[in-house]
């Protein structure tokens, strides 16, 4: 097909058409979008939501106007082999009175609501662009509910505006940093961790599946089909394995310093 | 999950549980696309513009543009006007649309934008328009940023010469481009001159040629949108959507409005039909009443596999009050209403509608969401369930047949290039109804009560 459209000058290099453009290929991670292009990047809040979603036994609570919960309700096709909860979606709902006058409230509220009828293990909780701007201290309300309740909340500081989808992954590895870090050093057992894959379409359970018949042991998987109970034992591995190294390679570098688990890039395509 | 739902319904006024909504800009947009060699502008984060572009192209399996200024946290705290000017810049210079329409998100209105200002600063070129709506995403939902977006570009656009032009304005309301093309067909049929605002037929819903247009053939034109302000009239179907861009216009250019429901059901499509006739003065067409006809002769053949049959009817709400008019007209009961859409307007339309059929035990909710619908079902069952995707673990769980009616359907094929407005789209609601009960009848019964002929 010809192209019908100029190109964006800064995305020149990037690019290569059979008859056209010939850019020299390079590609260029991580660089602001430039504005006014017809971009299908998304947002420091997607690239969490993407990572931790997958887990299925979580709450996943996203404290912003509708939008940001309902376009990301079950996208993902990342599979469970157990619990379906992670399929829901939960919103605070923002709406201009919480807005003007915060939505911490209504964040707690919503908190209180969840626990009447549920019984969670963990929560997310999710910052969006908005709660970026005006100030919610979401790590103050989650901090108060898991004293109330004796349950991990924790809350996943991902505005939208803030940053490319990368920052958005390192944030949900610092909320999965925050969840599996023990309290006192841990004995290991022989065992690997999976880290970044996320059990689309199965795919976490063909990997474990053939390093069962190789007889390798897996701890935890990070986070396709995840179980709070066993992502909780995430530290005691000896070796982590990881597949998406964009979203990933930070987890495994902070395990590596604060829990000593060393870790291979691997790929499990091809 | 389906199984996580409890029984026992507790109040929540904090907590939204599978929303039966979705926020304004995605709305804006779906209007900006109406309009042709239009570049739907997102003023905000790049992954409102993602979502949004990702919303509209599942559920029309079609290839939704739209450009982003993908604020950073400078913009955040500066503000977004440098971005804006070089989106501009960069959108006319690549992408040579002949008109940008931005649309606000949540980010740009909190820290209080001022795009009028920002875009009276840009150099726009010659013939080229920039026109604006401020669509906060946590006011309403995405009715009331296609009705705002409406509003945009007749507030920067239509102009009243002081001769009218003969026309009818149409705002067909937030429906598909097959709805559009059957509303069309029968303005045609009725001889009434019109413009449609907006008009996705042809944009959304473009044929394969072979070649990639990024601004299909589709959409309503400039020159169209200025003249709206000569309109005769102009007709605002599916109030809820409609009325407010009608009465802009009709403070700015003087143009009288008539608000419809949306054209769904027998009567709908009869009072629509006669609101033409009487401002094109011609007869209704033979072709027509022979629909109509054939519709009735439906209802009558097929009543006794739907009558009586209790229905859940989920979505955006002129979409749901068109849909429970027809199933009451096919005498079923419309059991539980729920838009996701606040605003009491809805609730009372609705009641209006059980009294005229004097039904009772119907509830009627704005601003809910599908998870109370799920627990209303599991205390009292339905029939049927109509409405978007969305529905379908609820039809899953209960075992329900989900009809397919509304926005968004993302795990369907076809929907968005046939009606549901007309006599015809009312032939195709009750054909999808039908088969839907009929299909589970010949599922669940008995071996000697499986039957040839139905």
């Amino acid at each position: 097909m010809k192209s019908t459209t100029g190109v964006l000058a800064e995305r020149k290099d990037s690019i290569r058409l059979a008859d056209g453009c010939a850019g020299k290929g390079s590609f260029k991670c991580e660089s602001k979008s430039v504005s006014g292009a017809v971009s299908q990047r998304a947002c420091v809040y997607c690239g969490a939501r993407v990572v931790l979603n997958p887990i299925t036994d979580a709450f996943h609570i996203v404290h912003g106007p509708i939008g940001c919960a309902s376009y990301t309700w079950d996208i993902r096709g990342s599979l469970s082999s157990g619990e379906d909860l992670y399929r829901n979606s939960f919103s605070t709902d923002l709406r201009e009175k919480d807005v003007i006058f915060g939505g911490e409230k209504k964040l707690s509220l919503a908190i209180d609501e969840v626990m009447e009828q549920y019984s969670p293990k963990v929560i997310f909780v999710y910052a969006t662009c908005i709660v970026g701007v005006i100030g919610d201290d979401i790590e103050a309300v989650c901090k108060a509910a898991e004293e109330k309740y004796k349950i991990r909340v924790i809350p996943v500081k991902s505005p939208g505006f803030a940053g490319t989808k990368t920052v958005g992954y390192k944030m949900a590895c610092n909320a999965i940093m925050s969840l599996i870090t023990p309290k006192e050093k841990v004995e290991k057992v022989n065992g690997v961790n999976i880290l970044g894959d996320f059990n689309l379409a199965g795919e976490m359970w063909i990997f474990k599946d053939y390093l069962k018949k190789i007889g390798v042991n897996v701890v935890s998987n990070i986070t396709g089909d995840a179980k709070c109970a066993d992502l909780l034992k995430a530290p005691t591995a000896k070796l982590n394995l990881v597949q998406c190294a964009g979203s990933m390679t930070y987890l495994a570098k902070r395990m590596e310093d604060e829990m000593d688990i060393p870790f291979i890039k691997v790929s499990f395509l091809a | 999950m389906l199984d996580l739902t409890p029984k026992e319904i507790s109040k929540r006024t904090a907590l939204t549980i599978n929303p039966a909504k979705t926020c304004q800009p995605v709305g804006a947009m779906y209007a900006a696309l109406g309009v042709y060699k239009c570049m739907p502008h997102s003023h905000g984060s790049q992954g409102c513009c993602s979502f949004h572009r990702m919303y509209l192209t599942r559920h029309f399996k079609d290839p939704a543009i739209a450009s982003s200024s993908s604020f950073t946290e400078g913009a955040s705290v500066f503000g977004g006007g440098s971005n804006l000017k070089t989106s501009a810049k960069n959108i006319f210079d690549i992408y040579k649309p002949d008109i940008i329409a931005v649309h606000t998100t949540c980010l740009s209105e909190t820290i209080g934008d001022d795009l009028k200002a920002y875009i009276q600063d840009t150099e726009i070129p010659d013939g080229k328009y920039i026109v604006h709506t401020n669509t906060p995403s946590y006011v309403g939902s995405h009715i009331t940023g296609f009705s705002n977006m409406i509003c945009g570009f007749i507030n920067y656009l239509s102009k009243s010469t002081g001769t009218k032009n003969g026309k009818m304005a149409v705002m067909p309301g937030f429906v598909n481009p097959g709805d559009m093309r059957e509303m069309k067909r029968i303005l045609g049929l009725m001889g009434v001159d019109f413009t449609m605002l907006p008009d996705t037929s042809g944009v959304m819903d473009a044929p394969m040629t072979g070649n990639y247009d990024m601004y299909p053939k589709g959409g309503t034109k400039i020159e169209e949108i200025i003249d709206l302000g000569n309109s005769n009239l102009t007709l605002a179907l599916g109030d809820l959507a409609s009325e407010e861009p009608a009465s802009v216009l009709k403070r700015k250019c003087g143009v009288d409005y008539k608000t419809l429901p949306l054209p769904i059901g027998v009567e709908a499509t009869d009072n629509f039909i006669m609101a033409l006739s009487q401002f094109s003065k011609n007869e209704v067409v033979y072709a027509l009443e022979e629909e109509r006809g054939q519709l009735v002769d439906i209802m009558l053949d097929a009543h006794n596999y739907f009558y009586n049959k209790s229905v859940a009817i989920y979505g955006d709400p002129d979409t749901v009050l068109g849909i429970a008019s027809f199933v009451l007209e096919m005498g079923m009961m419309p059991k539980y209403l729920v838009t996701g859409t606040p605003g009491v307007a809805f609730e009372k339309k609705a009641q209006e509608l059980f009294d005229k059929f004097g039904v009772s035990g119907c509830i009627a909710k704005a601003a809910g969401d599908l998870f109370e619908l799920h627990q209303w079902i599991k205390n009292e069952k339905v029939d049927l369930l109509i409405g978007g995707t969305h529905g379908k673990h609820i039809a899953r769980a209960e075992d329900i047949p989900l009809v397919r009616a509304g926005f968004p359907i993302i795990d369907r094929y076809v929907h968005s290039y046939m009606p549901l407005v007309g006599y015809k789209g009312a032939m195709r609601l009750a054909e999808l109804i039908l088969n839907a009960l009929m299909d589970r009848q010949d599922r669940d019964c008995n071996e000697e009560d499986f039957e040839m002929v139905m």
